[in-house]
């Protein structure tokens, strides 16, 4: 592994290695999505054409296809099959602990549409009489099964949905009044 | 073989029944987490007479990690290398556990219809594509008509 993360510029130092024969470096990939990047997608049609199939409303849709064509736009890491490429994100810094999973806001059923999923797992909610879900102090309609949550977030630190990092424990208070802004303060 | 988790099941249910306009994804029967693809290239791109093969393969640990996607047909793209691995970091460190079969397959799809060699993982076609851009389309306009079904 640590060949392939010095040729990528991944690991402590973030220094960038000159691409050669092919292989370069990812560090300017680990932040997609920032507003710089955003503001590069190309506009118009193409975006139409990004259906997410998710049931959480077309808003979030728009943004992860906007993450989408930006990502593309930006082009990506060279697709190596030879390695178990997740290792190098499990670096145990970026994900999430007990403390922060235990803070998380619980969802009772009644507010739960029916029909609707989890973008995880993709079953539905009601369809477990005693769902244990949560939602992400990001937006109001980012509700996961807890055990799926989970998973993912103990080894990154992001919202699965909209990108957002998720601040430790402390911080992870949700605000209910910035709710609409936090997609535009995403946004930049 | 493990069961299939109901998030594969659903994802190919509906990929049969509401496939992306322009893309097949056909599970094999022996192996339903590998998928044969065929990819329409996208019209004005130098790849829009061509249909494209790929696999995708869906690991243990999906959807936590990314779909492992292929292209089989040769191609001239600065972000495709020779041995059809494609750069596109939705399926390697920007994946999100929230997308799917569909929406990777619609993001490759795109790339073919916005190449971009000013990628930092620039490899020689990068390079071609950098130095003439319109003799770099003319080859891959070349390269569709000569490995890439016809549409
Ligand atoms: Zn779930
Ligand atoms: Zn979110």
């Amino acid at each position: 592994m640590s060949n392939y993360n010095d040729e990528h510029g991944i690991g402590n130092s973030q220094t960038a290695t000159p691409a050669r024969g092919g292989v370069g470096h990812a560090s300017q990939f680990l932040n997609l999505v920032s507003p710089e990047h955003l503001s590069r997608t190309p506009a118009g049609d193409s975006e139409s054409q990004l259906d997410l199939g998710l049931e959480n409303g077309g808003e979030i849709s728009h943004q992860i296809a906007q993450q989408l064509l930006s990502a593309v736009s930006e082009g990506g890491l060279e697709f190596r099959t030879d390695l178990d490429d997740n290792e190098m994100f499990k670096s145990p810094q970026k994900g999430m602990d007990q403390a922060y999973f235990d803070s998380l806001e619980r969802i009772n059923k009644k507010k739960i549409r029916p029909g609707q999923t989890c973008p995880i797992c993709a079953s539905e909610f009601l369809e477990d009489p005693y769902p244990l879900l949560v939602r992400l102090p990001c937006h109001k309609n980012h509700v996961f099964d807890l055990e799926c949550a989970t998973s993912w977030l103990k080894e990154h630190n992001t919202c699965p949905i909209c990108r957002t990092e998720l601040d430790k424990p402390k911080k992870a208070v949700a605000q209910p009044d910035s709710e609409e802004d936090e997609d535009m303060a995403f946004f930049g | 073989m493990a069961s299939l988790p109901k998030r594969i099941i659903k994802e190919t249910e509906r990929l049969v029944s509401d496939p992306v306009p322009g893309i097949k994804a056909v599970p094999h029967e022996d192996n339903l987490r590998y998928f044969d693809v065929l990819m329409e290239g996208p019209s004005s791109s130098p790849y829009e007479s061509g249909v494209f093969k790929l696999e995708l393969f869906l690991p243990e640990d999906y959807p936590m990690v990314a779909p492992k996607v292929r292209f089989l047909t040769k191609i001239y793209h600065p972000n495709i290398d020779r041995l059809g691995r494609i750069c596109l970091d939705v399926l390697k460190s920007n994946w999100s556990p929230a997308l799917q079969i569909r929406t990777i397959l619609l993001s490759i799809q795109a790339l073919l219809g916005a190449p971009n060699p000013d990628d930092p993982l620039a490899n020689e076609v990068a390079e071609d594509w950098k130095k003439d851009e319109s003799n770099a389309i003319e080859t891959a306009r070349e390269w569709t008509v000569r490995y890439a079904d016809k549409k």
